[in-house]
């Protein structure tokens, strides 16, 4: 064991004094630093998720004029953002004005409806009311606004037209205008609710949406953003539960049956997602751009680590024979199997340094760029109970499942490195097959489904969404999964298999390199 | 001077090696003694380096044992491995990285070599000013003097040098053929030095194995070498016709004749052969225009092994 202790040591040593080594390290420090930085900086800047930042109100007010002469032409885009703020209790005007532009050309221009809307439901949100008040104040907006129109209309209409119908739909457009004027101007949603319990299926507004969140946000706290996510979620929800309850899942146009292992998955999915709700720990738009463009960065870094160890595994044994620097090892009084471990401990090594360094560094940029607390634990399912893991192990540990695919091409080059004794073949060979594997996965594009795809390495590489199905819920992206138009290689191989065809994998490489280093003769 | 008192250092017996159809080592047993500097001659392709890289542990041989230490290579590898070191044809090491480091980098893989011993073998090899230099700077002749230092390192009881000479100047090869004597005369290790050069040998060894062909053809002292070299003797025949006088002589003295050229032919034989050789070609009539010495040396004692003027059963 000393022995071996000794080796690594010297490798380590050997190592460190690379100068290509430490390049490429201070490349991937810089990325994982960089990346989140610009992403957030650079394609986020206008990103839905900054309502989250403090409301600037002397911008607010310089804008206003500005603002207010945009509503009147059709052909500004109004980014509702800036109008949102504006409006104030000039609710009627903004109507009349949609109600002209729409008797001009036939249509109410799609950015103006847009930054009407939002600006008045932005507006209302200005002084955080109670969440489930400024969402029934938003649809009690819009049926002030329907039966706004409807009057208006109404109102225009010839006087020998103005049958029976007309009247019951005058005062009916009457009632709904005073129910959602004193809704959305006094607050009053007691009756403005039972309205739509009365409507249920004409409007899209499901009032117990609004009760639960209510009963999620009694003081108020929330975000009218946490709340449209905590909706879409209850929808989410909604969809698992039926999918369960018919037995199948839609998919791209059709029903699929659910195996066994596909509706526990779902089972699963169901409760994270409903303690998410009920804990209000959804992950926001912010939090999915924080795990996106981390992972982004992470992928940008294990590139540069692929080529890192690449070359330190094709040059690892076929360098110290070119330039004969294995003789100082040979000559030793030290197994050859001692050397071969000892460089397969160091080049291991080097992976999960390297992996802890780009998991430390994106977290740490990603944390400073998007907040400490925008990177959410993984939620997993364990005996009918929620359990969580730290964000950062989960990253870490997702990142190295992710690049189990890269310890195969590490251990390749290094196996090639063994028998050709030449780095350039190593290095190039495996680099070769890490920049074309991402292709195989249209093997069952072109060739259709067969058994025998199933046997292919890179059929196996994708463990991550095996091992870790609910990733989606901590905000990461199924980057490596999403091939073209969707399709799902390797996902319907079971982990078990994919698992033990890797361990034979793995095991045959280190044989034939084992057995070339061992057997071989050093001229 | 070997001592048959002594237990062998290394004991190669009935070696063999095989490339493909090519049998480099063929059946090759001696030993090695403590306290002796022994020569291992050859020429080029001879098989020299391929025993010693089978020694070394770079090459497997097919057949045979090799025992270093009194351990058996094959069944302890690293016991019998901890007691020899040596260079094998020149010596490597992490180029970018300082001699020193080298150095300790190859101490951790041996059992108790200090710091203090690293100092000392550096100083015997004359580098402790240049020991922080990274070995990329070194000339082929330091490169030399640090390979003998790490071979050192451990203490061994076997040395193995192979051409340790190349590339060191008169100076230097001066130096380290005093080393040498002193490290296997006064410390009593077992020193063995191949080379192509019998002139080398000459001036540092005790016993001297000669190969060629993979074969080991002799084992002598560099005493019982000279006397060879001394008791027969190359004779120059200046002679009109020398094809007739090689027809004439061919009969007596077949294999010694050599070099037929236009006027002169060469002919090994004993100092009082001479004699009955001219009167031979005289009463056949020849005509002989002259007998001259070619001076013999160690040289040709080692070509006349070699080169199967002589076989040695």
């Amino acid at each position: 064991m000393s022995k071996i202790a000794a080796l690594y040591t010297n490798e380590m040593i050997k190592l460190s004094r690379k100068i290509s080594a430490w390049i490429l390290i201070s490349l991937i420090v810089i990325s994982s630093i960089a990346i989140p930085a610009l992403v957030k900086n650079l394609f986020l800047e206008s990103a839905s998720y900054d309502m989250y930042e403090p409301i600037d109100k002397t911008r607010i007010t310089k804008e206003r004029d500005s603002v207010k002469n945009a509503i009147g032409d059709p052909d500004i885009y109004v980014e509702h953002q800036t109008l949102r703020f504006t409006v104030g209790d000039k609710v009627e005007e903004i109507f009349a004005t949609k109600l002209n532009l729409y008797e001009e050309d036939g249509s109410i221009n799609n950015y103006a409806h847009l930054a009407c809307y939002n600006a008045i439901l932005a507006n209302y949100n200005f002084d955080r009311y109670p969440i489930n008040d400024t969402f029934l104040a938003k649809y009690a907006f819009v049926e002030y606004q329907n039966a706004y129109l409807e009057l208006c209309y109404l109102n225009r209409s010839f006087f020998s037209a103005r049958d029976n119908a007309w009247y019951m739909s005058y005062v009916e457009a009457t009632e709904n205008l005073d129910l959602a004027k004193k809704a959305f101007f006094e607050h009053d949603f007691s009756s403005f609710v039972s309205y739509l319990d009365t409507k249920k299926e004409d409007t899209y507004m499901d009032p117990s949406i609004i009760r639960k969140i209510a009963s999620l946000d009694p003081k108020g706290e929330l975000s009218i953003l946490e709340a449209e996510q905590i909706i879409d979620a209850i929808y989410d929800a909604r969809e698992y539960q039926h999918y369960l309850e018919i037995g199948a899942e839609y998919v791209e146009g059709v029903y699929i049956p659910l195996t066994a292992n596909r509706r526990t998955q779902i089972e699963n999915s169901l409760m994270i997602l409903n303690y998410q709700i009920d804990n209000t720990c959804l992950i926001s738009s912010r939090d999915q751009a924080a795990a996106q463009s981390k992972q982004f960065a992470q992928k940008a870094g294990r590139f540069l680590l692929v080529i890192l160890l690449i070359i330190i595994a094709g040059s690892s044994i076929s360098q110290e024979m070119a330039t004969g620097s294995i003789k100082s090892l040979i000559i030793a009084p030290v197994k050859r199997w001692k050397i071969f471990t000892a460089k397969l401990l160091s080049l291991f090594t080097w992976l999960i340094l390297g992996s802890l360094l780009i998991t430390a560094l994106t977290t740490l940029s990603t944390m400073m760029s998007f907040g400490a607390s925008s990177l959410p634990p993984y939620y997993f399912v364990r005996d009918g109970a929620i359990k969580t893991i730290p964000h950062f192990l989960f990253s870490l540990l997702y990142f190295l499942v992710d690049n189990i695919s890269l310890f195969v091409y590490l251990l390749l080059a290094f196996m090639i490195s063994c028998l050709t004794k030449n780095t350039g073949i190593a290095v190039g060979v495996s680099t070769g097959l890490v920049l074309t594997s991402s292709f195989t996965s249209y093997f069952e594009m072109v060739f259709g489904h067969h058994r025998w795809i199933d046997f292919l390495p890179f059929s196996n590489m994708d463990l991550v969404s095996k091992i870790f199905p609910y990733f989606s819920f901590s905000g990461y992206l199924d980057s490596e999964n999403a091939g073209f138009f969707g399709i799902a290689q390797g996902n319907t191989l079971p982990l078990s298999f994919s698992a033990t065809y890797l361990a034979v994998l793995v095991f045959i490489i280190l044989l034939i390199a084992f057995d070339a280093f061992n057997r071989k003769d050093i001229q | 001077m070997p001592s048959e008192e002594k237990a062998p250092a290394l004991q190669i017996q009935n070696v063999t090696k095989t490339f493909g159809k090519k049998t480099a080592v063929d059946k090759v047993s001696f030993d090695l003694f403590p306290c002796e500097v022994f020569g291992f001659l050859g020429p080029n392709g001879a098989g020299k380096t391929t025993i010693i890289k089978m020694v070394m542990g770079f090459v497997r041989p097919d057949e045979g044992t090799i025992i270093i230490n009194g351990y058996n290579r094959q069944t302890h590898y690293e016991s019998a491995m901890s007691s020899i070191g040596g260079i094998v044809e020149n010596p490597e090491m992490y180029e970018s990285l300082s001699a020193r480091l080298n150095l300790q980098m190859y101490a951790r893989l041996h059992k108790g070599v200090t710091k203090e011993r690293i100092d000392e073998v550096i100083e015997l090899v004359g580098l402790t000013e240049r020991a922080n230099d990274a070995i990329k700077k070194y000339s082929l002749g330091m490169k030399q003097r640090i390979g003998l230092a790490q071979a050192l390192l451990h203490h061994p009881k076997v040395l193995i040098l192979d051409e340790p000479t190349n590339g060191l100047d008169p100076a230097g090869i001066h130096q380290l053929r005093d080393i040498l004597k002193q490290l296997a005369h006064e410390e009593g290790i077992a020193v063995m030095v191949s080379s192509h050069l019998l002139s080398e040998m000459q001036l540092m060894c005790d016993r001297i194995g000669i190969i060629n062909h993979g074969k080991l053809l002799q084992i002598c002292t560099i005493d019982e070498l000279m006397h060879k070299a001394q008791s027969s003797s190359i004779y120059r025949i200046k002679t009109s016709n020398p094809a007739k006088a090689k027809e004439i002589l061919s009969e007596k003295y077949d294999n010694r004749i050599s070099n037929v050229n236009d006027d002169t032919l060469d002919i090994e034989i004993e100092e009082d052969q001479i004699n009955e050789c001219v009167r031979t070609l005289v009463s056949s009539g020849s005509d002989i225009l002259g007998v001259q010495k070619v001076e013999s040396s160690l040289e040709e004692a080692f070509l006349e092994i070699t080169g199967g003027g002589i076989r040695i059963e």
